[in-house]
């Protein structure tokens, strides 16, 4: 726990995250809201999900099929990276090369609707959530610069 | 930047190194994901996998 403490990462947990959970919850038809909460977060104020969890990106993804993306969420950065501009689209799923030569599963980008960005009315930021599967066989993992995406319509 | 969110897996391989992260990209999580991760981290100790001092955060007695 120290490690995790240490690490720079920002926890939130506002009204504003809870009552997209709420919603993200209860769209999917999920018994609880702890997983509704990765997303939620991550419509409010990311530009991807990463997961280990297989089976909730599965279901994540599936929910994108009810609408699509109004825009893309391609980093400001560009197409640029560890040489991680590799990718192609498999149907729905694609698998996309980051780093020097691990792999990362990737399902394709789902657009949860309008959500509430923090701090803003309900429905004036219509986000996004892109959900990605670590594969198991991945032990170490290199983000890089940009990350190479699987938008609908790139081919 | 990217920011990205990240899971309760994804945070503990942060930690053990064993995902690294650019500089340029911003971690975020909910803050149930810190309850989580104690919680991993204390059944992989009560599984033999790692030690009480590996697991917590080392401030408490």
């Amino acid at each position: 726990m120290t490690r995790i403490n240490s690490l720079k990462v920002r926890f939130l947990g506002d009204k504003a995250l809870q009552r997209t959970a709420w919603k993200v919850a209860d769209k999917l038809g999920w018994e609880t809201t702890h997983d509704a909460e990765f997303v939620a977060l991550t419509q409010l104020q990311a530009d991807f999900f990463v997961t280990s969890d297989g089976e909730l990106a599965r279901a994540v993804r599936a929910s994108s099929r009810r609408r699509r993306p109004t825009r893309s969420a391609r980093p400001k950065n560009g197409g640029h990276g560890h040489g991680a501009a590799e990718q192609r689209r498999c149907g729905g799923a694609c698998a996309a090369s980051v780093g020097r030569s691990e792999t990362v599963s990737c399902l394709s980008e789902c657009a949860l609707g309008e959500g509430e960005d923090l701090g803003r009315r309900h429905g004036e930021h219509k986000s996004r959530a892109t959900a990605f599967v670590l594969k198991a066989a991945v032990t170490h993992l290199v983000l890089p610069l940009s990350v190479p995406l699987c938008l609908p319509g790139l081919g | 930047m990217t920011r990205f969110v990240v899971d309760c897996e994804t945070l503990l391989g942060i930690a053990a190194g064993e995902i690294e992260v650019a500089a340029e990209h911003k971690l975020l999580a909910p803050t149930l994901v810190r309850s989580q991760a104690l919680a991993a981290l204390f059944e992989a100790a009560r599984r033999g996998e790692i030690s009480a001092g590996e697991g917590s955060s080392g401030d408490t007695d």
